[in-house]
C-alpha cells in the first residue's frame, strides 16, 4: 500500500533501476535493432547516402539451410537440456522440501550452492577435468578395469547437454523446491490411503501440483540455454555448433555486426516465440485441470 | 453392540519415538459397525494410533489385527482402512467428481461402475449435482462431506476420522455430529473416531477410549465413562465436575464416607476405597439442586456468587462456608427461583450422584 505522499520517495527508488533498464538494456537493444536493418559497410562510408536500412541481413538467415539447421538443433538441444535437468533436479527438489528437516535441509542447500558460486567458465573447465582422455573418469573406469582404453568423452553433443543441463540446474532446482515445499503432505498420504502406489500418487498428486515451478524452471533453462555461449564452446570443440557460437563469430571473426546483430534478433523473437508457444499449450491445460 | 465380530484389535500396542513412549501398552476391539471414538487431549497419542491403523506408522511392539489379519507390514495403500485427514486433504486440482472417484480410479474399475457409484455416493451425502463443483467452491461442510465420501467409495473395514469436525464453526459442528452419525447408520461401516472434543464424543460414539499420555485411562459407553469414571482424570477431561478433597472415612457396602474440609460427604466407592485413603469426591453440576429437601444425603450451606445465564441452563457458583466453590447447572424451567447473588443458599446432591475416587499422586 503506497500512500500518496510516499509516492515521490518511490519514484525516487525506482529511478536507478528505470535509468539501468533504460540506458544498459533498452537503448542498446534498439541500436542493436538498427545496425542490423543496415548493410555492412566500410568505415568511411558509415552515415552516408549508401548508409540505408536493409533486410538483407535476415534474409540471409531465411536463405541458408545451415543456419536453420544450427538454429533448429539449438532450439532441440535446449529443450533436451530443460527436460535433463527436470528430470535431474526434480528428486533432489522433493528431498530437499518434503524429505529432509531443519538443519539438515539447510546444509544440503548450502552444499548445493557452493558449487555455483564459482565462475561458470570455471565450472565448465572443471568438467573438462573430469571427461578428458587423461581425466578422472577415465582414470577412475581403467583403475578399475572397466576399460581397457581411454574413452573420449568431450566434444559430443551429449556432453554439452550435460554440462549444460549441470550449469543451470539450480534455475530448475529453486522454483521446483519452492512449489514442492507448498505441497501439503496429507495430500500424498491421502492419495496412498485411497490405495495410489507411489508412482500413481506422483503422476496424480505431486506432478500437477509442481507443473507451475517445471514451466517456470523450464523457460529459465530453456532460454538460458538457447543463449549460451560457453558451455558449448568449451565441452563441444569444433565440431558441435551452436546458434550463438554462429553469432559470435560474425561478430569477432567476421567483424559483420550488422549480420550478427540480425541473427541475435533471430534467435531472441524465435526462442521466445517458441516459449510462448509451449507456454500456450501448458497454459490451456493447467485452466483446464484446475476447471474440469 | 456387546458382540459381533472384531473389526480393528490391538494388541499391546506402544509406539516409541526415541525415550518418549508416545503409545504405551494399549489394548483394544473395534467390533462391526461400532462407532468408536479415542478421546483424549492434544499429545496424548490418539493420532499416532490412528496413524499405526491406517499404516503410515508402524508400532514398536504389538499387534494391530484388522479383520481378523494382522497388518504389520501392509503399506496405507493396501490396507483396508481409509482415513479422514483434520485438514480432509482434498484434492485442490481435482473436482468434486475426481476427489471421490479418485480411489475406485486406484483400483482400475471401469469408468461407468466409478460414475455409478460416485453418483450413490453424492446421494449418500445430499450433494447431488456437485460433481463438477472445485473444491475451494464448497462450503465448510460440504468439503466435510465429500472427504467422507472419497474414502467411503473404496468400502473400506474400518473409517478412521482424525478431528474433522476441528476446523467447522459451532453451529455447523452440531450439525455435521448428526449427520456423521446418519451416515455411518446408513452404511454401517466401522469408524474410529479421533477428537478432544468430549461433546463430540459423548453424543456420536457407541463406546469412548479416554486417552491420557499415551494410555487408556478408560473405555466404555458414553454413559460409563460420563457417569462412572475410573480415573480422577476422566472425571475432569469428560464433562465439568466439581471435586472435594479428603480422606475416605467410612465405607458401607457401595457407598463410602469423605470427610472433607466442608464436612463428611456420601457417594459411591467404585474403588473400594479403604477408610483413611486420600480421595476425591466428584460431583457434577446438573446433578447439585438448591433447597433444603428430604432424601438427600448430602447438604451444604453457602452464599450464591455469579450467576450465568446460558439458555439450556442456569450455572451458578455457591461459596461454601469454608471457602471452596461448587458450580451448579440449573435446568432452565422457566420460573425464576434464584435468590439474589450473595443470598444464603442450602445445596443438596444425592450419595448415588457421588463417587470417590483415589487422589492422583502426581
Amino acid at each position: 500500500m503506497i500512500r500518496r505522499r510516499n509516492a515521490r520517495t518511490v519514484a525516487l527508488l525506482l529511478l536507478p533501476v528505470l535509468a539501468w533498464v533504460l540506458l544498459l538494456l533498452v537503448i542498446p537493444q534498439i541500436r542493436m535493432l538498427d545496425i542490423s536493418l543496415r548493410f555492412k559497410l566500410p568505415v568511411d562510408k558509415i552515415g552516408t547516402a549508401a548508409d540505408v536500412h536493409t533486410l538483407s541481413n535476415y534474409l540471409e538467415f531465411v536463405q541458408e539451410p545451415l543456419y536453420w539447421k544450427v538454429f533448429i538443433k539449438t532450439i532441440y538441444a535446449a529443450l533436451t537440456i530443460t527436460v535433463v535437468s527436470f528430470v535431474i533436479a526434480f528428486p533432489i527438489a522433493y528431498y530437499l522440501a518434503k524429505v529432509s528437516s531443519g538443519s539438515w535441509r539447510r546444509r544440503l542447500l548450502v552444499l548445493i550452492l557452493i558449487p555455483f558460486w564459482v565462475n561458470e567458465i570455471v565450472r565448465t573447465f572443471a568438467w573438462l577435468l573430469i571427461l578428458t582422455e587423461q581425466g578422472v573418469l577415465n582414470q577412475a573406469l581403467r583403475a578399475l578395469g572397466l576399460i581397457l582404453e581411454p574413452v573420449s568423452y568431450l566434444y559430443r553433443d551429449s556432453t554439452v547437454t550435460l554440462g549444460m543441463a549441470y550449469a543451470y540446474m539450480l534455475f530448475m532446482l529453486f522454483p521446483l523446491y519452492a512449489v514442492l515445499d507448498s505441497l501439503d503432505f496429507s495430500l500424498v498420504e491421502a492419495a496412498q490411503d485411497l490405495g495410489a502406489t507411489n508412482l500413481r500418487v506422483l503422476r496424480h498428486v505431486v506432478l500437477p501440483h509442481a507443473l507451475p515451478g517445471a514451466i517456470a524452471g523450464g523457460i529459465m533453462v530453456f532460454m538460458l540455454s538457447v543463449g549460451t555461449y560457453v558451455v558449448p564452446e568449451i565441452l563441444g570443440g569444433k565440431g558441435a555448433i551452436w546458434f550463438v557460437q554462429i553469432i559470435y563469430r560474425r561478430f569477432y571473426d567476421a567483424l559483420n555486426w550488422n549480420l550478427g546483430s540480425a541473427f541475435s534478433f533471430t534467435l531472441l523473437v524465435l526462442s521466445m516465440a517458441f516459449v510462448g508457444l509451449v507456454l500456450r499449450i501448458f497454459g490451456l491445460s493447467v485452466r483446464k485441470a484446475i476447471q474440469s | 453392540m456387546s458382540s459381533g465380530p472384531l473389526d480393528v484389535q490391538l494388541v499391546d500396542v506402544t509406539k516409541r519415538y526415541g525415550e518418549l513412549d508416545a503409545v504405551r501398552r494399549v489394548s483394544l476391539d473395534v467390533r462391526r459397525g461400532e462407532f468408536f471414538s479415542i478421546l483424549g487431549p492434544s499429545g496424548c497419542g490418539k493420532t499416532t494410533i490412528l496413524r499405526m491403523v491406517a499404516g503410515f506408522i508402524e508400532p514398536t511392539e504389538g499387534q494391530i489385527l484388522i479383520g481378523g489379519r494382522d497388518v504389520r507390514g501392509v503399506p496405507p495403500n493396501r490396507r483396508p482402512t481409509s482415513l479422514v485427514f483434520q485438514h480432509l486433504a482434498l484434492f485442490p486440482l481435482m473436482n468434486v467428481y475426481d476427489n471421490i472417484a479418485f480411489g475406485l480410479r486406484m483400483r482400475g474399475e471401469a469408468e461407468r461402475e466409478i460414475a455409478k457409484r460416485v453418483v450413490g455416493k453424492l446421494d449418500l451425502i445430499n450433494l447431488r449435482g456437485y460433481d463438477r463443483k472445485r473444491v475451494d467452491q464448497l462450503s465448510g461442510g460440504e468439503r466435510q462431506r465429500v472427504a467422507i465420501a472419497r474414502s467411503l467409495i473404496i468400502e473400506p473395514t474400518v473409517l478412521l476420522l482424525d478431528e474433522p469436525l476441528g476446523a467447522l464453526d459451532l453451529k455447523l459442528r452440531e450439525h455435521m455430529k448428526e449427520e456423521l452419525k446418519a451416515i455411518q447408520h446408513r452404511v454401517g461401516t466401522t469408524f474410529i473416531y479421533i477428537t478432544h472434543d468430549q461433546g463430540e464424543a459423548l453424543a456420536m460414539s457407541d463406546r469412548i477410549a479416554v486417552m491420557r499420555r499415551g494410555v487408556f485411562e478408560q473405555i466404555g459407553t458414553p454413559a460409563d465413562v460420563y457417569e462412572r469414571p475410573d480415573t480422577p482424570f476422566v472425571a475432569y477431561f469428560v464433562g465439568e465436575n466439581n471435586a472435594f478433597k479428603g480422606t475416605a472415612a467410612a465405607a458401607d457396602g457401595e457407598m463410602a464416607a469423605l470427610d472433607s474440609p466442608v464436612g463428611r460427604l456420601w457417594g459411591r466407592n467404585p474403588a473400594r476405597l479403604a477408610p483413611g485413603t486420600r480421595a476425591l469426591l466428584f460431583i457434577r453440576p446438573e446433578k447439585v439442586a438448591i433447597g433444603a429437601g428430604d432424601g438427600v444425603e448430602n447438604r451444604l450451606h453457602g452464599s450464591l456468587q455469579e450467576v450465568y445465564y446460558e439458555g439450556l441452563v442456569v450455572r451458578t457458583r455457591v461459596r461454601l462456608s469454608e471457602g471452596t466453590e461448587l458450580t451448579l447447572a440449573l435446568p432452565n424451567t422457566g420460573a425464576s427461583t434464584l435468590p439474589a447473588t450473595g443470598q444464603p443458599v442450602t445445596v443438596k446432591f444425592a450419595a448415588r450422584d457421588a463417587y470417590l475416587l483415589p487422589e492422583p499422586s502426581a
